[in-house]
């Protein structure tokens, strides 16, 4: 296989992504071995139109962008979704459960009129996706990122767990938050794994950031939060911090 | 079996040695419960309770080990054996944990030898230490005889007031209690004491077992379409927690792990769990245990059943952790094992 040509594309997100997909230090001179990069916003200004796999990170936020998901799945042999906001929509989808007209005004003030801003939307709700890189952002290793392009060079599926954040949790020995002195709820269990419980690892709590388990268990999920407390509503929200998108289905 | 007693300065004086030369490994504080981790110091060793979020089998079977490393050159592959072993002594280890590692002794024993398992288990000492009080509302030990650790140790100690009993099972744990100064033989008396007074500690204050401890396997059989299975299965998120913090689960995975580069990898095991949605999903994407109940079945029968007619004793040593662990509460063999009972189909 000769050299594929990647091309990364940003939309709405702080571009977190790409920056974790630079800073993988050792791993990313490893990469540039196995790929040429022909447009990188981040790392360079020039931009190629040549490309075979579409690195894309964001969400849809606007009509605008959802012509240009559009071109790039066209053009591209493979497509992989980077970070969160482009694999569930992410943060961005908090606003979809307010108010749209109040919200831009709150934003774009009399000048509303001139931004074309939708809904907020994963990119795989409007073109297929091949590969996930999960996370808020990617796991910082990148580790699974790596491994995605690794099984694309070659040609199988990549590994990417679809058990619940506790397993790698468990693994790494940590009191689970529902169980610490003072107890914080936790989306672990019935999020995807693979970030080797990075949050838990750190004393937070799990937030959803890879998005759910293929079969998430959420009658028992909101057993358990509103066992710690949480009524419905902000059980709710909880889930709306990343997982929003979830609630009206992809 | 020879049996010491020795002061407890005169056991920490040997303890502050061992950390010198040794990799010396035992419970230490860990937020409100403890960790397994090497010691700097005596002091840090917590004796008794809390219990250790995971039990010691990371140390014989690692969360992640390389198995093999392998490196593509021409029409050749290099393949070499990979296993990193430490001389290492585990102090502080409890009879439930004895009895789970000396479980493991005989599993990993058997037809397919691993060569990894076995190398890790002879660079150990195991020195346990006796339980006089339940750890947790969770344990279950004394139900599931889990709390006799039977010989399964080098070195056990029992806290017999100002001083320790400590009995040794082997050479190595004889040399090892030996090395502290005015450690001398002793009769069992005290120790005999103070274990039928904590054994009537335990039995007033762990949960009963209402079968008979011998007739869990048919009581299992029995009950294969029991509705607890169902019940506590619905609320089961398939997280695995019960597996990786049990110390008789011992399942993996076994994970490739290619370099981009496309020219050499590494070959690893990892701690995997039966009652994740995918463990028996098999190539085909046929899943023989789709269903959570079934899996919590099986769990459960690989405890209470099948390596209890194997091997003749209960493969739940009572820890507790999966107990404590489980978040929605449905897991703990004991209670299952009451529900059939009393909820006669
Ligand atoms: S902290 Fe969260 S991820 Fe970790 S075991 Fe508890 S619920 Fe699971
Ligand atoms: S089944 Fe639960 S209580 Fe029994 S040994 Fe395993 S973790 Fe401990
Ligand atoms: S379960 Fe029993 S044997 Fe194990 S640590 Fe707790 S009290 Fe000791
Ligand atoms: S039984 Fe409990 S701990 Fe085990 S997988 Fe199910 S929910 Fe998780």
């Amino acid at each position: 296989m000769s050299k594929p040509k990647v091309g990364f594309f940003s939309f709405t997100s702080c571009e977190g992504c790409q920056l974790v997909v630079l800073s993988m230090a050792d791993k990313l001179f490893d990469l540039l071995g196995a790929v040429e990069v022909v447009n990188f916003r981040e790392a360079s200004s020039y931009k190629g139109e040549d490309y075979d796999v579409a690195i894309v990170e964001g969400a849809l936020s606007t009509v605008h962008e959802i012509e240009e998901i559009r071109a790039i799945r066209q053009q591209a042999k493979i497509l992989i979704a980077l970070g969160a906001c482009a694999h569930i929509g992410g943060i961005n989808c908090i606003r979809n459960f307010d108010n749209q007209f109040e919200i831009k005004k709150s934003v774009y003030g009399d000048k509303v009129a001139n931004f074309d801003s939708i809904l907020a939307q994963p990119i795989d709700a409007v073109v297929k996706v091949d590969y996930y890189s999960r996370g808020c952002p990617p796991n910082r290793d990148g580790e699974e990122f790596v491994e995605i392009v690794t099984a694309i060079l070659q040609g199988k599926k990549p590994y990417i767990p679809n058990f619940p954040v506790c397993v790698q949790c468990k693994m790494k020995g940590n009191v689970c938050t529902f169980h610490k002195e003072r107890p914080i709820t936790c989306l672990g269990p019935v999020t995807r794994a693979g970030c080797s419980a990075h949050c838990p690892s750190y004393g937070n709590a799990c937030i959803g950031c890879r998005g759910l388990v293929e079969e998430p268990n959420l009658n028992a999920h909101q057993e358990t939060l509103s066992g710690a407390g949480l009524t419905v509503e902000e059980s709710l929200k909880f889930y709306r911090m990343l997982n929003g998108m979830m609630e009206v289905g992809k | 079996m020879k049996n010491y007693i020795v002061k407890k300065e005169r056991l920490n004086d040997l303890i502050e040695n061992l950390i010198k030369t040794n990799e010396v490994i035992a419970p230490v504080a860990h937020e409100n419960f403890t960790a397994f981790a090497p010691l700097s110091s005596p002091d840090q060793i917590v004796w008794g309770a809390p219990q250790t979020v995971i039990p010691p089998k990371q140390f014989l079977y690692p969360q992640s080990e390389d198995l093999l490393a392998y490196e593509f050159s021409n029409d050749e592959v290099k393949i070499t054996g990979l296993n990193t072993v430490k001389e290492r002594i585990l102090f502080g280890v409890h009879p439930c944990d004895l009895n789970a590692i000396g479980q493991m002794d005989r599993v990993w024993a058997e037809k397919n030898i691993d060569s990894n398992y076995p190398a890790k288990r002879k660079a150990m000492t195991l020195v346990g230490v006796d339980c006089l009080t339940p750890c947790s509302p969770e344990a279950i030990c004394l139900r599931l005889g889990g709390l006799d650790p039977k010989g399964r140790f080098d070195l056990f100690l029992t806290d017999i007031g100002n001083s320790f009993s400590a009995e040794a099972a082997t050479p190595k744990g004889e040399a090892l209690i030996e090395g502290a100064v005015a450690a001398k033989a002793a009769d069992k008396k005290k120790l005999s004491a103070v274990r039928k007074k904590r054994n009537l500690i335990f039995d007033k204050k762990e949960k009963k077992l209402l079968p008979k401890y011998q007739d869990l396997p048919k009581l299992m059989k029995a009950n294969v379409d029991h509705p607890v299975w169902e019940e506590h299965g619905k609320l089961c998120y398939g997280c695995g927690s019960c597996n990786m913090v049990c110390p008789t689960c011992y399942c993996f995975d076994v994970q490739d792990y290619m370099h981009v580069s496309l020219v050499k990898g590494v070959r690893s095991r990892v701690w995997d769990g039966c009652m994740t949605e995918e463990f028996a999903k098999v190539a085909s994407g046929e899943n023989f245990r789709e269903d959570r109940s079934h899996r919590l079945r099986h769990r459960t029968y690989r405890k209470l059943n099948y390596l209890f007619d194997k091997w003749g004793e209960s493969f739940c040593t009572g820890c507790g952790r999966c107990i404590k662990a489980c978040l929605t509460k449905i897991v703990s063999p004991l209670e299952i094992a009451n529900e059939i009972y009393s909820r006669k189909i």
